[in-house]
């Protein structure tokens, strides 16, 4: 399926190669190099890549792409997900996927890469199997090794996860204090049109964990209003017909973090989009070379609750060339080089009566060129802690098959996802 | 994969029959042969050779040194230049002669080292084929697994039969690892040497038949590359792998499904098509629903693949009712990466093509958002114009319309194409796109205006009211635009309309008879035509531009202005001299310049129905790639659908067993009878309390279980007993009662009745009860309001019957208590029990604790000789709730039940074929001779049948 995979960072080198077959010789990313210098941003390089000979399937993840080389018929989206899963390895492996990261490293990297694939079908793709099979460098446990003379980080037992029927979870967890948490995260993805009104608007959730329960736990999380999750995807381990039947979540966890389910809220009717913006952008003036830019922010937060971390983004058109500004809260910054208007506010304070925050002031044109003839869209990112848009709320958490009484421990957050105001 | 494997690499496949493009050649080798082993040989380098040499001596040391240590940081640093893509190969014969190191991580990466350079020095790479051969005998499993792992990677000719023998030991390995590593092994020989097929088809038909979810996904995976069109190899394997599918990984699970779908596709009949000729009287093949319900929870995955699997095995293989599940599914993968995302919108535009109604209710999830990637608008635009109908279109035209002031350039026009299309597609909303184009002339940004006038001048082709404001309009517009294409688009329109435009016209072209010389080359194309065309409509006033123009046409740089100069003087300008030819063409040149021009099309990319499985890379592509298996139509006859059953002693779900007899008649009457049960599979409520993990210690006991459908559960699936009969309509003058057990076991410990009242009276039938009159207690049916003639109505009863087999006396009512009659229900002492699964051990075990009195013992009827031993299992299922025990040795029969009261009591039945003996082991002494009477009679009365 998958013949050779490369990774490639963003000026185009090519760090890392690993072959499942016969040797594909590097030449063959000069295709792809070509679609990268076609294309504005290593963004808009299309996943799928075709060569007389090759198919170049590739996705583009923290700076870097990440190409896999077919030579016949895949799903495509097998060959995706595989690369996306490998990156996740990377990332539980050693918290971040970098270039830095990855070259630092490297050989456990392609021990790794050498274990996911064989013969370029996915072999061992559980982090909690390949951490056992490779162990992740720690450094409380390298100044072990040193101690005791042991000098491998791979295992010469195979993990007893691979043949129990729960091979999500490793055998043997064992921890002091026992933990469980709860991200409940919902983001809400919607346009607004320029009179306010939300041409569309989703919100989708997720609910990622981070278990840390000895033996084998058995646990039930419940809901307060079930009905509100459509659509949902789940983590292998949950019980599927639990889930159909009686809305909710029966698992053994893995060990660690994960995500346990996905889902999209149902809103039925309006949904409350917790601000408003009152905008003016204009580009032509009567005074001459200069545009207008005022923005009000009207922030419409849940009663008791704050918005946090709001940064507005407006990518300008090519004419403008800066911005000079008032900002009455936060800070803005106009980025000449790829055009972008950025306005970080940062924690509204409804308290305080801070109202609302607005940018005004002129945008600079550059001499010469015509006077654009679009309107920019303004993206939006908030978060509010403490409150899930939808409504969704844990009832309980229950733990069978164990006899300790664990944390636990439930946070909601709503952010904004693709939020987007039209001028 | 299969066959481009083996194909040397530097030779030129032409496999997906495409040149290669231009800069290959420029670039020198591009898939060639620019590997490593040419730099390795290229003196060219040799300054930063000679001190990658010095370099590679202290590895050497470090590799012969006799410290773990040493070796491991050695090897460390040599697999670090390997993944960086340098050559290291030089340092082969060190390294493998650590093949037999003791320290696991040094013998990995050693391994790893081989793999990559074996082929390329295959003489050393033989050396270390005896250490693995050992290896493969090692007590550890992973040791012998990745033995085999690395032996079969090694792509070195001299030792496939040495991998080929290895492979043979390795099926039949005791650890499921080593198997599945097998499986994994089985396309690496292949591709090493094609002339293995024979002999690796053996090998795979024996890890089809493996039972662990490890193995089948990889079994599979070999399947699709070495035999793909053997589908004869599945049957025996369908069920099993249907069962096993949730809990495959799901790499193993996006294999199968497509697989399956292409069995489904030649085994069984058109879903759609049946539906139609039979109406509904026709159920799906029970095989075929299994499928479909097994693999239905897989929709949650959160492996986008998988997802796709299943959509696209609902979409090619499923009845049409089904789509909806299978778009609201796919549009949730939206939100996944935008890799995901683009390749599920390149499937999802393929079927607003072909259907757009099933996306309509989702319009708004294809909205576009100004931070998609650019191919990721353009295909959603393409869907939102399939999507577009007459209801829904103003709502579209205001989005469209945004999108067309978005500082994306290439958004917008795309957006203005998009409008045309709307147009051409919804007759009635021409005019408000025409509106609404002309509009957009006004804007400031000359890619849109330009491509407005290109759409504009495409509608207006297909208009046939009269816009000659609107090309004035235009005509008017042409001196501010600078865009090529767009002024050719107004010349084009102005010189086919010239007769509606008659003064405008003819100032036209004498404007741009002045600028012909600077203009590009497709204006000045149009340039002449409009010449030649005013020329014959209005010879007056543009004969002279129209012989200025052509002039100058003659002598152009391009050769198509000069050909078509020459084409058109004669037709346009006859030579007085000539006068024979031009007189002819004289009269017909208005015809031929002035023809009516068909409208040009304009379609989606999947306009045409792709012959390409949905979500393949080559649905993707739209291009035949290798490996590509085509999906089969669907059969036009029924085939052999007995070609699935299992043999016992594990007889599958009954309902398959009865399925899998034949008899096409007996088939029908089967299928009648089960319906409602198969109506119920479909969905996934609590039909079956027992088999939904209510109770927290059952859940506990079997955590294994994702999706709570674990095998044994589908053996428990309920088959409802044969009828029996409580009032017949002559003694109840006309009413009929009929009851039967539909096997449900109830929480409560009572046992279901289903009861079918039918009114064979000429009067309907008013308020018709059931009451509880002596015996075990009974939880009465709901009453019936009216039972109208010749109509019949099911109602459900349960009643406490524990273990005794005591009738329960009944009052039945109907007419307000007008009409009265007694009747009694006395169960069958097999309707008494509940199926118990449980291994083949347990049984022999727990049905050993019951010895002596608890046995009862007696032969078979004579007559059962005759029946197979599914047809047995199936007569002793069916006189008595029991499930078999998978594991059985062969010639025996094992059930297993227990009974239903609050405290159970386990029931063993054995058949004993060879002895002709039926044991019945129960602890209640009664209980089972009864039943080994019942079961006697029911074997007997199943044998006579035959």
């Amino acid at each position: 399926m998958i013949h050779s995979i490369f990774f490639i960072n963003n000026s185009g080198d090519i760090f890392l190669e690993k072959h499942y077959k016969r040797v594909i010789p590097k030449s063959i990313c000069d295709y792809f190099f070509e679609e990268v210098t076609k294309n504005s941003s290593p963004e808009n390089v299309p996943p799928i890549i075709q060569t007389p000979n090759h198919i170049l399937i590739s996705i583009y993840r923290a700076q870097m792409h990440f190409v896999a080389v077919c030579k016949s018929e895949v799903p495509p989206l097998f060959v995706i997900e595989f690369l996306h899963r490998l990156a996740d390895i990377i990332k539980d492996y050693f918290d971040e996927v970098s270039e830095t990261s990855i070259k630092d490293n490297v050989v456990i990297v392609y021990e790794l890469l050498d274990e996911v694939l064989d013969n370029g079908f996915p072999l061992a793709t559980e982090s909690n199997i390949l951490k056992e099979l490779i162990r992740p460098p720690n450094l409380l446990r390298s100044l072990a090794d040193t101690m005791t003379g042991r000098n491998s980080t791979v295992s010469a037992t195979l993990p007893t996860g691979q043949l129990s029927n729960i091979p999500w979870r490793r055998s043997g967890v064992k921890y002091a204090n026992n933990e469980a948490y709860f991200d409940i995260v919902e983001e809400l993805d919607a346009i607004v049109d320029k009179f306010g009104g939300a041409v569309c608007a989703e919100v989708h959730g997720s609910i990622d964990c981070l278990i840390k329960l000895s033996g084998v736990p058995d646990l039930t999380l419940s809901f307060v209003n079930s009905r509100l999750i459509e659509d949902a995807s789940l983590h292998p381990c949950v019980r599927h017909r639990r889930f159909e039947v009686e809305r909710l979540l029966s698992f053994v966890p893995p060990d660690g973090g994960f995500r346990l389910m996905a889902y999209r809220a149902s809103c039925h009717g309006n949904l409350p989009v917790p601000l408003d913006l009152r905008h003016t952008i204009s580009f032509k003036q009567a005074s001459g070379n200069s545009g207008h830019l005022e923005l009000t922010v009207i922030p419409r937060p849940p009663s008791g609750r704050q918005l946090e971390d709001l940064v507005l983004t407006v990518p300008m058109p090519r004419a403008v060339s800066g911005a000079s500004l008032v900002a009455s809260a936060g800070k803005y910054s106009y980025d000449t080089a790829s055009r972008t208007l950025v306005w970080t506010v940062g924690r509204l304070d409804s308290q305080k009566g801070a109202g609302s925050p607005t940018l005004c002031g002129t945008l600079v044109m550059q001499t010469g060129a015509p006077v654009p003839d679009c309107r920019p869209s303004i993206l939006v990112s908030f978060s509010i802690t403490g409150w899930t848009i939808s409504g969704l709320k844990v009832n309980r958490l229950d733990l069978h098959g164990e006899k300790y009484k664990p944390f636990k421990g439930v946070k909601y957050v709503t952010k904004a996802g693709k939020l987007e105001f039209r001028t | 994969m299969s066959n481009g494997g083996f194909q040397p690499y530097n030779s030129p496949m032409d496999q997906l029959g495409l040149p290669p493009p231009d800069h290959a050649s420029s670039t020198g080798s591009q898939d060639g042969d620019r590997g490593t082993r040419s730099s390795a040989a290229d003196p060219a380098g040799s300054a930063f050779f000679s001190g990658d040499f010095k370099k590679h001596d202290d590895l050497r040391a470090m590799l012969e040194s006799s410290k773990d240590s040493q070796k491991l940081e050695a090897m460390r640093r040599i697999i670090a230049m390997v993944a960086k893509g340098k050559d290291c190969s030089d340092l082969f014969p060190s390294v493998v002669k650590n093949v037999v190191s003791k320290n696991s991580e040094v013998k990995k990466l050693v391994y790893v080292y081989l793999t990559r350079y074996a082929e390329e020095k295959q003489d050393l790479a033989l050396l270390s084929i005896a250490t693995f051969q050992r290896a493969l005998k090692d007590p550890n499993q992973l040791i012998r697994a990745s033995a085999l792992r690395v032996l079969t990677s090694i792509r070195v000719p001299v030792i496939l039969p040495i991998q080929t023998l290895a492979l043979q030991d390795a099926v039949s390995d005791m650890s499921a690892y080593v198997r599945k590593t097998a499986a994994l092994a089985i396309p690496k020989i292949y591709s090493l040497d094609p002339e293995t097929k024979p002999q690796l088809m053996g090998v795979i038909e024996k890890l089809l038949a493996d039972k662990t979810t490890l193995v089948v996904g990889v079994a599979i995976q070999a399947f699709e590359e070495i035999c793909p069109n053997r589908i004869d190899l599945i049957h025996k394997n369908y069920r099993k792998l249907c069962e096993l599918l949730a809990d495959v990984q799901d790499w193993g699970q996006v294999v199968i499904i497509n697989m399956l779908t292409r069995y489904v596709r030649t085994q069984f009949l058109d879903p759609a098509q049946q539906n139609q000729e039979q109406e509904r009287q026709n159920p799906l093949d029970p095989d075929h629903e299994l499928l479909l319900r097994t693999v239905r929870p897989l929709f949650q995955s959160q492996n986008a693949a998988v997802v796709m699997a299943v959509a696209q095995l609902y979409y090619h293989c499923a009845p049409p009712g089904y789509m909806n599940i299978v778009i609201r599914h796919l549009v949730r993968l939206l939100r996944a990466s935008p890799e995901v995302q683009s390749c599920v919108l390149t499937s999802l535009s393929a079927l607003s093509a072909s259907s757009p109604h099933l996306l309509s209710g989702h319009l708004k999830c294809f909205y576009i958002h100004s931070t998609d990637s650019s191919s990721v608008k353009l295909v959603k635009l393409d869907i939102l114009t399939n999507l577009a109908t007459d209801s829904n279109f103003p709502v579209l035209l205001r989005e469209l319309q945004a999108y067309v002031s978005s500082p994306d350039s290439e958004l917008a026009s795309a957006a203005v194409r998009a409008i045309g299309r709307c147009a051409s597609q919804l007759p009635d909303t021409t005019d408000t796109c025409l509106n609404g184009l002309v509009s957009l002339l006004a804007k400031k940004d000359e890619s849109v205006v330009a491509e407005a006038i290109v759409v504009i001048k495409k509608l207006l082709q297909v208009q046939t009211s009269d816009h000659s404001h609107m090309i004035v309009d235009l005509a008017r517009l042409v001196d501010g635009i600078a865009i090529p294409r767009a002024r050719a688009s107004i010349l084009w329109l102005i010189g086919e309309y010239c007769d509606r435009i008659p003064k405008i016209a003819p100032d036209v072209l004498r404007k741009f008879a002045k600028s012909f010389l600077e203009e590009e080359d497709q204006v000045k194309l149009q340039i002449v035509n409009l010449a030649a065309k005013l020329c014959v409509c209005n010879p007056k006033q543009a004969r002279l531009l129209a012989q200025y123009v052509l002039n100058l046409a003659k002598y152009d740089q391009n050769y198509d202005i000069r050909d078509r100069s020459r084409f058109l003087r004669p037709l346009v300008l006859p030579d007085p001299s000539v006068a024979e030819p031009t007189l002819l063409a004289g009269k017909r040149v208005k015809k031929i310049l002035l023809a009516p021009k068909p409208a040009p099309e304009v379609q989606s990319r999947f306009a045409e129905n792709s012959p390409f499985q949905l979500g393949s890379l080559s649905h993707l592509l739209n291009l035949r790639l290798p490996g590509y298996q085509a999906l089969p139509d669907w059969p036009a006859e029924q085939p052999d659908p007995s070609v699935r059953a299992v043999a016992a002693p594990a007889p599958a779900p009954s309902s398959m067993a009865a399925y899998s007899r034949g008899g096409p008649k007996e088939q029908k009457s089967k299928q009648k009878q089960q319906q409602p049960a198969e109506a119920s599979l479909l969905d996934f409520g609590p039909t079956n309390p027992t088999a939904a993990p209510a109770a927290p210690s059952k859940s506990t006991s079997r955590p294994v279980d994702p999706f709570g459908l674990m095998p044994d559960d589908l053996l428990l699936l309920p088959t409802p007993s044969r009828m029996y009969s409580l009032v017949n309509k002559y003694s109840a003058s006309g009413l009929q009662v009929d009851y039967s057990f539909p096997r449900t076991c109830l929480a409560s410990g009572r046992i279901a009745l289903s009861l079918v009242f039918t009114n064979h009276s000429s009067a309907p039938m008013r308020h018709v009860t059931l009451q509880h009159a002596a015996g075990p207690a009974l939880q009465p049916p709901e009453p019936i309001d009216t039972l109208e003639p010749g109509v019949n109505t099911t109602r459900q009863a349960e009643v406490a019957w524990g273990d005794s087999t005591t009738a329960c006396q009944l009052l039945l009512r109907w007419d307000n208590g007008a009409q009265e009659i007694r009747a009694s229900v006395q169960p069958p002492v097999g309707e008494l029990l509940a199926p118990v699964t449980m291994s083949a051990q347990q049984f022999t075990t727990e049905s050993g604790k019951l010895k002596g009195l608890n046995e009862e013992k007696g032969r078979i009827p004579e007559a059962a000789s005759q029946l197979s031993d599914s047809d047995l299992a199936e007569a002793v299922r069916s006189s008595a709730n029991l499930v078999a025990v998978s594991g059985a040795p062969t010639g025996q029969l094992w059930f297993a039940g227990r009974s239903c009261a609050s405290r159970p009591i386990p029931v063993y039945v054995a058949l004993d074929r060879q002895a002709n003996l039926l044991r019945v082991h129960c602890e209640q002494m009664t209980l089972g001779s009864v039943l080994h009477r019942d079961l006697c009679s029911g074997i007997a009365a199943a044998a006579s049948k035959k």
